[in-house]
């Protein structure tokens, strides 16, 4: 009999004061052996993230962001605010700069506490047994679930969007999911002759999923400071959620290998799947894969290794969904609450004909159909992979290359069609649209300097690209999403942004503004062009130094922290150039009275045209079909600087900034201590120190948001600054 | 030996376990309920019918303005409108679910339900135009339906309506007591019977354009109900408004205290409301509005109508707002609006615009009876929802008593009406402006955005663009002559 266990306990200190993250892990595994044909092997592991208060920094006041970053003051001291209790209303009132919209940062940190606490037990117990030399039969049984707590204590005074009594709320939102997965199967694994080795497995599987989930809160409370639901002022408001979903499965795979050049491969897999009509909630889907190892073959010179491999595999599945919320029919009843997500893989419950009941008039409930028409015929959804592969070293390993061109084909895909809303419904659930992401993937390594007594130098560079395309429409559609057709990149992104003429000039109106265009218009692609990596590693007898720098080329996003501190009046460049001459003058007229007529006593004159006559005709793009009406003039018309911004600046072509970053992302310098150092020890055999510094450099056209939290989105939101940090480690091994 | 037996005998009862559970029974959502009683599909679609004050609907009737263009301007709109279709879906699942539970063929849910189409289908093509309507809501039968004509759909509108009439005379005879979830009239099938003549007066009135239209029947349709107020009962007092009631702890009035610190101020009146109330010397204007400071500081008093007036809606934003600073515009009345969480009912369908729907009618000459008394009685009614009650000096006044059946009478009547709908009714207010120009609204300044210019119509959704395309180019083409679903271009019920 074999056991081990191991356990292990992590405490990380928040950036934000009173905030931190536990971890605990336990596990144990043991391998009990009947005889030497006949094994139980289990495992067990359990493990716990818990911690009284997470910082929320998502758009809002519940957000130490919001309140420091866009809405407060530059010149605010934090720790003024320290003491944030109005006298004599402790637990009742804080004090801070006002009192309708924001809330003290440190008040926020000390009372307004959301505790998250998770408990994930994943295990399994297998039976193996060795029927005859090669040939095994496995019983598994393995269990993964998850419960979570999360709960929110929300003071008296404070105030967010929907909760403006700001008299206190408690939250508890509770998740449990629970996954079984029990696998039976042979498994064949010998060489049939001296040339040629198979392996073979068939099998079945059972999937049983449940999940149940529910969100309570108070609708404020009586006494303050009491986090208990029987403290709730008016009616509680408490939503749930559950599923269940089961699949059976059956499956085979066989491994070829034919005199140490040739390798091929095929699996095949039939699923039963719970979420699916019944007609049509069985189906099949099947890989192959080859490799051949040209250097086997003959002898390449300095090509020491040459691998070339391709494969094809499909996989099938329907209407579940990665992520879930808190009970997603109504997760947030009364307005407000940061969305969390979990992983759920679950069933969506999106091919269902039925109502929605929320509470619409005075706490009681109405009732909405679908308005999406369900497919009793509905097919599960398609993937496709094809890929193809190089692998090669070179001098005997000193240099190393690896190219990977891929293909997805995403569909037919379970697509709600959108449609006439005159039917009576927005949308129509069918088999239908392909998506292509295809790309390359290129790794080289390479040794420039290899001397086992003096400098070593090691390179690794990474190099990827991909664009994803639509490539099959639904039978008689030739947009979808308002903007995609046939052939076009899928991280197309349209947005608000101002009216301009032919050639290319912010228009503006009458009073010296900019005009928006009445339809998003096409900015760019979101998506990188390419992404790269370096990483270098230097050695020299017991000391090495490693660094890794890495970005991404192209791609536009909007920069929101841009946007809401110019509309504040935060932004540094508000101060700078003509925005900052006109700023001050502004500033001087309104200390002097003389704050009226815009026109007359503003002082920023925006760049561009101003429309003098016509009106302006667009078509259903936003492009304008009348030129020929319209008249133009260089835009002379004064304004209050902050009214042009507030205006210009709302639109997300004036936040455009480019996704091109780089980052020196990792240095270590480590310091190998002698051997002999411990050689007389029986304790310790080696030990290293380092000193470890992440986040060193950033590349970027603004700063003020971190690209690398953004990396497929358009539109950035209010995030935790990255820090960098440093750091030094002593490694022992005993 | 006698361990690995027992374990694989577990291993066994797992396998079996999970395969007992009723796997054809899991596709089914369990939160979601695929059937309901009527009366909440009901609560739902009367939930849909209305119209909040203070949004940007009571912006473009330019009862009101913003001055904080950080969350509004008041720009009109640039583009489509919402339709009502999916509600008109539920109105049919309601009628199914009546059926259901084996309520008689006609019941009180499907004479409501010929009253729900006739007003979403008038409430669409009012924004719109053309919209789809014979071969409209039948689902994955007809998911791109052709388009009917404004006129078409008016005139089955009428019909629907002269329908609802007649199924609830029948209920009512019949003492049908069955209507739930009625948050309007707590079931009281009469007073939907009003609100159903009622509406269809309003309809027959935004078709005076059109009253020499054979097929529709303008004046002869509102002269069958004036003439015979038994079989077709309209609203008799504002007991009878079908009117959306806020409370304080669920659907709280839009202004509240939770929200005085930010619209109170970002917020003021505009002229075209608060100039009209102040130049007819109008008590309403005390209710709803403040003085402006600049004016008090120059020696009015509260009680002066001198101190009253509202910013010109066109004007630019930048320009309003610093006259909001300086005090020269009148803000909206904190006290009234912002001191409780219920604010007042948000009328949908009133009796002082059934008082002035008649009074425009007889002044067109469509029916007989005395305009100049419906006119008083349209005026005293609005008045008792300001709590106004001694009304003879306002209508003694010589520019308040009607002037008789002529253009100046109309104005009269049109202008009382545009008063009486303050915050009511929806986009009302605006399609008498579109049909007759009273009273004038603010136009032509950069405040109005679409190049100085009200738009006349909503564009379509864009999903019939898309989705929808050879029927919705059909339906520009024949409607405008042209397919750009411009904003600018006048519908069928505008033109002469």
């Amino acid at each position: 009999m074999d056991m081990r266990f191991s356990t292990s306990y992590n405490y990380q200190q928040g950036m934000v004061p009173n905030t931190q993250l536990n971890g605990l892990n336990f596990n144990v595994y043991n391998n009990l052996r009947f005889n030497n044909r006949i094994s139980l092997e289990s495992n067990l592991n359990y493990n716990r993230q818990f911690t009284d208060n997470i910082p929320d920094v998502q758009y809002g006041p519940n957000s130490l962001i919001y309140n420091v970053i866009l809405w407060a003051g530059a010149d605010w001291d934090v720790d003024d605010m320290k003491n944030y209790w109005q006298p004599g209303k402790e637990g009742v009132q804080q004090i801070y700069a006002e009192y309708q919209r924001y809330n003290n940062p440190w008040f926020m940190a000390q009372e307004w506490l959301r505790g998250h606490y998770k408990t994930d037990i994943y295990g399994q117990t297998a039976l193996n047994w060795n029927i005859a030399k090669g040939l095994d039969f496995k019983l598994r049984t393995a269990i993964t679930t998850y419960d979570l707590f999360r709960n929110e204590k929300f003071p008296y005074s404070a105030t967010v969007y929907g909760r403006e009594e700001a008299r206190g709320d408690y939250r508890e939102d509770k998740r449990t999911m629970f996954e079984n997965n029990t696998d039976a199967y042979l498994n064949f694994d010998r060489n049939i002759t001296d040339n040629i080795s198979l392996k073979a497995l068939a099998g079945g599987n059972l999937r049983s999923f449940n999940y149940e989930s529910s969100y309570t809160t108070t609708n404020y409370l009586n006494v303050p400071g009491l986090y208990s639901f029987s403290n709730t002022a008016n009616p509680l408001y408490a939503s749930n959620f559950r599923s269940k979903m089961l699949v059976q499965s059956g499956y085979y795979s066989l491994d070829l290998g034919i005199r140490n050049f040739l390798y091929l491969s095929h699996t095949g897999r039939v699923d039963r799947l719970s979420t699916l009509p019944k007609n049509s909630n069985t189906f099949y889907y099947p890989s192959v894969g080859a490799s051949v190892l040209i250097s086997e073959l003959a002898d390449l010179g300095p090509v020491s290794y040459l691998k070339l491999r391709g494969s094809y595999a499909n996989v099938k599945e329907a209407l579940t969904t990665r992520y879930i919320g808190a009970t997603p029919a109504d997760p947030y009843p009364l307005g407000y609450g940061s969305y969390y997500s979990s992983t759920y893989d679950g069933p969506s419950y999106s091919n269902a004909s039925a109502y929605s009941s929320p509470l619409v008039y005075n706490g009681q409930p109405g009732s909405y159909f679908t308005n999406t028409i369900a497919n009793a015929g509905l097919q599960p959804s398609s993937r496709t992979n094809y890929e193809t592969g190089l692998e090669a070293r070179f001098f005997g390993s000193r240099i190393g290359l690896d190219v990977t061109y891929f293909q997805y084909i995403d569909g037919p895909q379970i697509f709600a069609l959108p449609i006439s809303e005159a039917s009576g419904y927005t949308s129509q659930l069918i088999n239908a649209v392909k998506t292509k992401k295809a790309g390359w993937e290129v790794g080289l390594t390479g040794s420039p300097i290899r001397n086992a007594d003096g400098l070593n130098w090691d390179v690794m560079v990474n190099w990827s690209t991909y664009k994803e395309t639509l490539e099959e429409l639904p039978e008689g559609t030739d947009v979808i999403n308002g903007f995609f057709r046939l052939g076009d990149r899928l991280d197309k992104y349209y947005d608000s942004a101002p009216v301009r003429d032919q050639q290319g000039n912010i228009v503006h109106d009458a009073s010296g503004r900019a005009i928006r265009n009445p339809v998003a218009q096409f900015l760019g692609y979101s998506n990188p062009d390419w992404v790269w990596a370096v990483n270098n590693k230097f050695s020299w007898k017991n000391l090495s130094f490693n660094f890794q720098f890495d970005g991404r080329v192209g791609g536009v996003i909007t920069n929101y922290v841009q946007r809401q501190t110019f509309r504040g009046g935060r932004h540094l460049a508000t101060t700078e150039g003509e925005m900052g001459e006109a700023r001050y003058a502004d500033w001087v007229n309104q200390k002097n009275g003389l704050f009226t007529d815009p026109q007359v006593n503003g002082n920023y004159i925006g760049d561009g045209v101003r429309l003098v006559s016509g009106t302006i005709k667009y078509d259903q793009y936003g492009t304008i079909t009348n030129w020929d009406e319209l008249e133009f003039a260089d835009n002379t018309t004064k304004t209050f600087l902050q009214d042009y911004i507030s205006r210009l600046y709302a639109t997300s072509e004036a936040n455009l900034m480019s996704k091109t970053f780089s980052k020196l992302r990792e240095v270590t310098i480590t310091y190998q201590m002698p051997k002999k150092w411990f050689q007389n020890s029986n304790f310790i055999r080696q030990a290293n120190v380092s000193l470890v510094g992440r986040n060193l450099l950033y590349f970027a056209e603004k700063k003020d948001i971190d690209l690398d939290q953004y990396i497929t989105n358009n539109y950035s939101g209010l995030q935790s600054p990255t820090a960098k940090r440093y750091g030094v480690n002593i490694n022992i091994t005993f | 030996m006698k361990q690995f037996r027992y374990i694989f005998m577990l291993a066994a009862l797992i396998l079996a376990a999970d395969s007992c559970q009723k796997f054809d029974e899991l596709e089914a959502d369990p939160n979601r309920s695929t059937q309901v009683p009527p009366s909440l599909v009901l609560r739902g679609i009367l939930v849909d019918m209305n119209y909040a004050p203070w949004g940007d609907i009571s912006r473009w009737n330019q009862y009101w303005c913003s001055n904080y263009n950080y969350y509004d301007n008041n720009e009109y709109w640039t583009g489509s409108a919402d339709l009502r279709f999916t509600t008109l879906k539920n109105v049919i699942r309601m009628e199914e679910e009546a059926q259901r539970i084996n309520l008689p063929v006609v019941n009180a849910y499907s004479a409501l339900g010929k009253f729900f189409r006739a007003f979403f289908y008038y409430d669409m093509t009012m924004k719109v135009g053309d919209i789809p309507m014979n071969q409209a809501l039948l689902g994955a039968e007809n998911v791109a339906p052709a388009y009917d004509t404004q006129k078409d759909v008016l005139k089955q509108v009428l019909v629907w309506l002269d329908e609802a009439n007649t199924d609830l005379t029948a209920r009512i005879a019949a003492s049908d007591v069955s209507l739930e979830g009625d948050i309007y009239f707590g079931g009281d099938l009469r007073k939907w019977q009003k609100t159903v003549n009622a509406f269809k007066l309003r309809v027959l009135v935004q078709l005076s354009k059109k009253s020499a239209d054979a097929d529709l029947n303008v004046k002869g349709e509102f002269s069958k109900v004036l003439g015979n107020l038994t079989a077709y009962p309209v609203m008799e007092s504002n007991g009878d408004n079908l009117q959306f009631i806020y409370g304080s702890v669920f659907n709280k009035y839009p202004f509240n205290p939770d929200n005085f610190g930010f619209y109170a101020d970002r917020y003021n009146t505009a002229g075209t409301y608060i100039n009209t109330l102040a130049a007819l010397r109008d008590p309403r204007v005390y209710v709803v509005a403040e003085p402006a400071a600049a004016k008090l500081a120059a020696g009015f008093t509260a009680t002066d109508f001198e101190s009253y007036i509202g910013a010109p809606s066109d004007e630019g934003l930048d320009e309003m707002a610093t006259k909001v600073q300086a005090g020269e515009y009148s803000r909206i009345n904190k006290a009234r609006f912002f001191s409780n969480y219920v604010g007042e009912p948000s009328i949908q369908i009133g009796f002082p615009e059934l008082c002035f729907n008649i009074a425009e009618a007889i002044n067109r000459g469509w029916a007989t009876g005395n305009a100049g008394e419906w006119y008083n009685k349209g005026i005293t009614a609005s008045m008792e929802t300001y709590g106004i009650t001694d009304v003879a000096p306002y209508l003694a006044q010589s520019q308040v008593a009607y002037a008789g059946n002529n253009a100046s009478g109309l104005t009269q009547v049109l202008v009382q009406k545009y008063l009486a709908q303050a915050q009511h009714s929806g986009l009302e207010s605006y399609y008498t402006w579109r049909r007759t120009g009273v009273p004038a609204f603010a136009e032509g300044g950069p405040g109005t955005g679409n190049s100085g210019v009200i738009p006349r119509r909503f564009q379509y959704p864009t999903s019939e663009r898309d989705n929808n395309t050879d029927n919705y180019q059909a339906a520009l083409s024949r409607q405008f002559g042209n397919t750009t679903d411009n904003i600018n271009d006048k519908l069928w019920i505008e033109k002469d």
